[in-house]
């Protein structure tokens, strides 16, 4: 199953995907950041706003990836991570994050990020990095919205980030429940 | 080649960054350095009339046992002085050309921070201040020092 969502990822990223320069779209980014914290001044703050905005980007992601992809439900909560991992990550991002740390009651997974394209060339100050600021939280936010329209509610946060000094990016995902206690008969 | 002193300046010849790799005495050889910078702004000027397009400007002058060699990036006219011990055997212009283009490369990194503050717009000149940057000009100071 995994090798297969592997190629599915790559495949749709190859053939259906229209990309933009990368450059673009981490100014872009940074300057949104940037402006978020200039706006705020409080960097609880914006990890918030930059979480709602990846709530709003995700709920409409996960329809374009569906459409893209043609996958069918997964099976469990594992081959979610997978699916997140190796096609929704390759597809909008071209990396593919390491699925590991899996809890006990397997309702919990991180995702491990070797390479953040939009970390490229961005510094935190100091203060930053002291008040707790995660430079790419619109991730999270994008993971949790996704998942809600899959019918899942999660708790997604950062918990380590190479800008503040860790050695990897790690992304902690936290089912806290199915939102749809029956199995519908075909998805619409 | 032994490097002393890398210092940028910008259109308006206020020096943005100055950075000396003596290990000596700090602060009364960076006055020495910046009125180096200083003088050297009318032969940068001369030499960038010359020749328009190219972004090495060579060796601008020498002042005892110190030589000082020019780049000028096409992007807004910031300019970057290089300082360095007087030789004892040739120094190729490739090698220097080398040592500004990793300069350059790391203001390009440094600048594409979207975290970093520029006041290039009040003609001011804010200073460059990044970790990364100064990493990077410490090895370059580290592997010149010879």
């Amino acid at each position: 199953m995994e090798k297969q969502y592997k190629t599915i990822g790559e495949e749709a990223w190859k053939n259906n995907t229209e990309k933009i320069n990368a450059e673009l779209f981490i100014f872009t980014y940074g300057s949104l950041v940037v402006q978020l914290v200039k706006d705020y001044e409080d960097y609880t703050a914006v990890n918030k706003q930059l979480d709602k905005m990846g709530y709003n980007i995700g709920v409409r992601l996960v329809d374009d990836m569906m459409a893209r992809t043609s996958l069918e439900r997964c099976s469990g909560f594992s081959a979610t991570a997978e699916v997140i991992a190796k096609i929704g990550f390759k597809l909008f991002l071209n990396v593919v994050p390491t699925v590991t740390n899996w809890s006990a009651d397997a309702k919990e997974f991180s995702l491990i990020l070797d390479d953040n394209p939009l970390n490229d060339f961005c510094e935190l100050p100091p203060k930053a990095v002291t008040d707790g600021l995660w430079y790419s939280n619109v991730l999270c936010g994008v993971i949790r919205g996704a998942l809600e329209m899959m019918q899942m509610q999660t708790e997604v946060v950062y918990v380590r980030d190479v800008l503040r000094g860790d050695d990897v990016s790690e992304i902690r995902v936290k089912l806290v429940r199915m939102l749809d206690e029956e199995v519908p008969a075909s998805d619409d | 080649m032994k490097l002393r002193c890398i210092a940028i300046l910008n259109r308006q010849d206020t020096p943005v960054y100055m950075r000396s790799f003596d290990d000596n005495e700090g602060g009364g050889d960076d006055v020495k350095y910046q009125h180096l910078a200083h003088t050297s702004c009318d032969v940068i000027e001369e030499r960038m009339q010359k020749s328009p397009s190219d972004m090495y400007l060579g060796l601008l002058q020498t002042v005892g046992e110190l030589a000082v060699y020019g780049y000028v990036l096409n992007t807004g006219g910031v300019r970057i002085i290089m300082v360095i011990s007087v030789p004892e055997s040739i120094v190729r212009a490739a090698a220097i050309k080398e040592v500004f283009q990793q300069v350059h490369a790391a203001y390009i990194a440094l600048v594409c921070n979207p975290f970093n503050e520029f006041d290039d717009a009040s003609g001011g000149g804010g200073r460059l201040v990044s970790g990364k940057f100064e990493a990077i000009i410490s090895e370059l100071g580290r592997v010149h020092s010879n």
